[in-house]
């Protein structure tokens, strides 16, 4: 069992025993008990007839349970499959045709949907009740190749893919971050806020516990609560939005507040401005950019503390183990200052997307991951990213896929047309706005009433505006989304929020 | 398992049972190389219109009169969406996704320069193009013809057509070319439909300050009624419908009309022997039988036609290059007989959208065949290599390889 995630479980479970691994609403797993507790559910799960390389669903909110049936999951070499928790019935199904999981898990709240998907899950409290009991192994070990996980992610398409990491681009993922950022040594106290069937949430359990670090997850982001921790435990790793700083800095207590424990911050998914940036340095905290995506293995290049300082909108030049290039259509490479897509490449990559030949074809090319995503290097080769070409909303760091908002927008009766675009939003970012085209205008409370049905609630449009005209189009008869959002640039500020 | 609606069959309520027949017009196991015998012999069983429950469901009209029936009936059969299964905020083009009387102005603008007198004028120029375009190929010995041949003729013609300055041949051409292998490929797609839209700006640009007789000048004076000219983005909209049509229709009805000449020494012996006295006519029968473009209709007001409930939102598929092969209207349909009487097909479909490039397109395939017999004496299918293809709205031949005896 070399180079697996259960390899350093089973070290650590040596090393550092009575550490903390996960630290859940004042509840501690130490790697010991994590150690024991997987390897008991790896256990069951083969008593049950999971094979290695079959699918282990899991829908539920972040629990203790939820994280021992992960690395059990990975120990029985199945591939685990996590499920939004937040996802309707329609949603779960679709997912389902395509992973064919083998078991189905479910938290309490979540048996409902998942019944109505056409599933019969197993109760999470099954998993609970392995927490103590006697030692138990699988018979076999997991080899490096083997996948551990199918994340869903959002595309520029209706339909979520789904991305595969295995033990070995996990656990190179991890390396690459302990060669290169020796603030985050084993011990190292983070702060994780994402639900674990997200990117970030998963990425960051499993990165964290293979560098023998303690995860406090956070069942959401309050930033009182948040101050208070980092604080209190002595945080080291902070990452988070750059608007969940601003929440932070935006609190009284923040002034008085000793951040000193704070060695590795770092803001994704928007800009970090200057005056962000001069928030925390009087602090003495330096908030570093950072890129990635899910495909990359998550983040693929941390601005360097020393030259953030000047250049806080900058995400570094990539890494130890990780290259990064910004190219032309054709492939050849920009001239610094010229914008073009983004390419990386490194071990802790994707292998490919979830029975998705084609889209992994299309992303995967000649070792090179193309990211969809627009960025500039300078001459010193800092990155710079500038745009996504993947049409997603970006709501409370949860990405809406537009193509399927507008999908389920359109089957609405009296709906003729009609595309999602991004409204800034002081709490989540960004949030939905609609634009439909129609003979005439539909009653908007029906319609919210049928994406609430069918999609999770996050994406569900905030706005909802009504265009008596066709909605503008290009010359290839395709709708024009950056004329709409040229139109629609204020409706925020005039329309009414319908949710 | 559940399966998610993309898998399911979907059947509403209105359709009667004994209407319905499986049939995926995608990907459908009884269609092979020679898609239009087998896609025939596939749905010869089926009712005259019946209801495929595979891409969201839809109704296929396969007989002469029936398609007829549907594309002369705007009122209840429209062009407002041609995609199926029916996406979210379907593409529009001008003038395809027009209902007349909308359409017509469009088609007033373009009609003068795709008669037969301004085709005639250009058949010099299409005959060159297909000498040199055949020469080239015939230099490699064994070759695709879809590749070297097929796919480049059109090309040619359409830049001719516009008034594109020649010299960047092999650049836009190879844009086309990208452009119709990428179809699954919506980034790629979007990126070279930017690239060929920008290449048509220029060329308005350029038309506007030293205008021509080509068709592009043609756009940017036409009178659309009232003293209005069209705008720069209808002009845009205009030739990249002209650059969709007039390339994978071309290119396809001549692949598959030459794949089945490939087998037919008897015929090659003839057109060799009078290639300008009998082209005509096998230009005539190549596109009775291989038509490529089956059309959409989306019904717009319940009717009930033919003995068939059509309703509100369904989807209809004209199997033109079926229609075009009715054993009620043509004996031995499937037999391909230069000596036929001429009669009436569908291939072009009829009504308000009939094909405005008939003329051009029967012309290309006639130019093409002289010049093709006036180089070779006979062909063959290269033995053992596949011939992909694919099928759906457009039908089309992705290789042909074949070995070639040059004439003397």
């Amino acid at each position: 069992m070399s180079q697996t995630v259960s390899s350093a479980i089973a070290w650590w479970a040596r090393m550092r025993g009575d550490q903390p691994a996960v630290v859940l609403a004042g509840e501690v797993l130490s790697y010991r008990t994590l150690q024991d507790w997987s390897d008991r559910v790896a256990a069951m799960l083969v008593g049950a007839g999971v094979e290695p390389g079959d699918r282990v669903a899991i829908c539920s909110t972040n629990s203790l349970a939820y994280v021992a049936l992960i690395f059990g999951t990975i120990r029985a070499g199945a591939i685990v499959s996590p499920i939004n928790f937040r996802y309707k019935p329609r949603e779960i199904a679709e997912l389902l045709e395509t992973t064919e999981p083998r078991l189905v898990f479910a938290g309490p709240d979540q048996v409902a949907a998942l019944r109505e998907a056409g599933v019969s899950p197993r109760d999470m409290s099954m998993v609970e009740g392995l927490r103590e009991g006697r030692r138990a192994t699988a018979a076999y070990d997991p080899e490096p190749d083997w996948p551990v996980v199918i994340i869903a992610t959002s595309g520029s398409t209706a339909k979520p893919k789904g991305v595969v990491f295995t033990n070995r681009t996990m656990t190179a993922y991890a390396a690459n971050w302990s060669i290169e950022e020796p603030s985050a040594p084993a011990g190292s106290k983070v702060i994780t806020m994402a639900p674990l069937n997200t990117s970030a949430g998963f990425v960051q359990l499993v990165h964290y516990t293979i560098a023998g670090c303690t995860l406090y997850m956070e069942p959401q982001f309050d930033p009182a609560r948040a101050l208070d921790l980092i604080q209190r435990e002595r945080i080291t790793c902070f990452a988070a939005v750059p608007a969940f700083f601003e929440f932070i800095a935006a609190r009284p207590e923040f002034a008085n507040a000793d951040l000193s424990s704070l060695k590795l911050v770092t803001a994704g998914g928007a800009r970090v401005s200057r005056q962000l940036l001069e928030t925390y340095r009087a602090k003495g905290i330096v908030i570093r950019q950072i890129y990635g995506q899910t495909e990359v293995g998550g983040n693929a290049t941390i601005m360097p503390a020393h030259l953030a300082i000047d250049m806080p909108e900058k995400c570094g030049w990539g890494g130890a183990f990780i290259d990064i290039r910004v190219v032309r259509p054709d492939g050849s490479d920009c001239a610094p200052g010229e914008q073009g897509e983004i390419l990386m490449r490194s071990p802790g990559m994707m292998i490919g997307y979830w029975r998705n030949p084609e889209e992994t074809a299309r992303a995967l090319r000649d070792g090179w991951l193309w990211s969809g995503d627009i960025g500039v290097l300078d001459e010193n080769g800092l990155l710079t990213f500038v745009d996504r070409l993947k049409d997603l909303i970006i709501s409370g760091g949860l990405n809406i896929s537009a193509a399927e908002v507008e999908r389920v927008v359109c089957e609405f009766p009296g709906i003729r047309e009609a595309l999602a675009i991004a409204a800034p939003d002081p709490k989540f970012g960004e949030t939905p706005l609609v634009v439909y085209h129609g003979d005439a205008e539909v009653d908007v409370a029906a319609l919210i009433a049928h994406c609430d049905a069918n999609l999770s609630n996050y994406k569900v449009p905030r706005y909802v505006a009504f265009s008596a005209d066709p909605l503008p189009r290009l010359a290839t008869g395709k709708l024009s989304k950056p004329a709409v959002r040229e139109l629609y640039t204020d409706a925020h500020l005039r329309l009414p929020k319908v949710r | 398992m559940t399966k998610a609606p993309s898998q399911l069959r979907v059947i509403p309520p209105h359709v009667p049972a004994h209407l319905v027949f499986d049939f995926d017009i995608y990907a459908d196991a009884r269609v092979g190389s020679d898609v239009h015998q087998t896609y025939s012999a596939a749905i010869a069983d089926a009712p005259d219109v019946f209801w495929a429950p595979q891409n969201g469901g839809h109704w296929m009209v396969q007989r002469m009169d029936a398609i007829s029936a549907i594309a002369t009936d705007p009122e209840h059969f429209s062009v407002r969406e041609m995609q199926i299964p029916r996406v979210p905020n379907p593409p529009f083009f001008i003038p395809l996704s027009l209902d007349p009387p909308e359409n017509l102005p469009y088609r007033r603008a373009m009609a003068p320069m795709f008669g037969p007198v301004a085709v005639k004028a250009m058949e010099p120029r299409l005959r060159a193009w297909a000498g040199e375009i055949i020469d080239a190929a015939l230099q490699k010995g064994t070759f695709d013809f879809m590749a070297d041949v097929a796919k480049v003729f059109p090309v040619s013609v359409f830049m001719e057509l516009m008034g594109m300055d020649l010299s960047r041949l092999h650049e836009f051409r190879d844009l086309a070319e990208r452009f119709f292998e990428n179809q699954n490929d919506a980034a790629q797609i979007e990126a070279l439909s930017g690239q060929i839209l920008g290449v048509m700006k220029a060329l308005i640009d350029e038309k506007r300050s030293t205008p021509d007789d080509k068709l592009m000048s043609h756009f940017i004076q036409a009178d659309m009624g009232g003293g209005r000219t069209m705008s720069e983005d209808e002009i845009l909209a205009m030739s990249f419908v002209l650059f969709l049509g007039g390339m994978d229709t071309v290119t396809n009805v001549t692949g598959f009309a030459y794949q089945q000449l490939a087998q037919m020494p008897d015929l090659q012996a003839r057109l060799m022997a009078d290639a300008e006295g009998l082209s005509g006519a096998f230009a005539d029968e190549a596109v009775r039988m291989f038509g490529v473009v089956n059309t959409p209709r989306l019904v717009v007001k319940d009717i009930d036609l033919m003995g068939v409930p059509f309703r509100e939102g369904d989807m209809v598929l004209n199997l033109l290059p079926i229609g075009s092969r009715d054993d009620r209207k043509f004996d031995q349909p499937h037999v391909l007989d230069i000596d036929r009487k001429k009669v009436a097909h569908v291939t072009f479909s009829t009504g308000p959208h009939l094909c405005i490039g008939h003329v051009l397109g029967r012309a290309e395939i006639k130019v093409l065949t002289e010049e093709w017999f006036k180089r070779v004496q006979s062909f063959s299918l290269a033995a053992d290599k596949p011939r992909p293809f694919r099928t759906g709205t457009v039908m089309a031949l992705e290789a042909l390889p074949v070995s070639v005896n040059a004439a003397s």
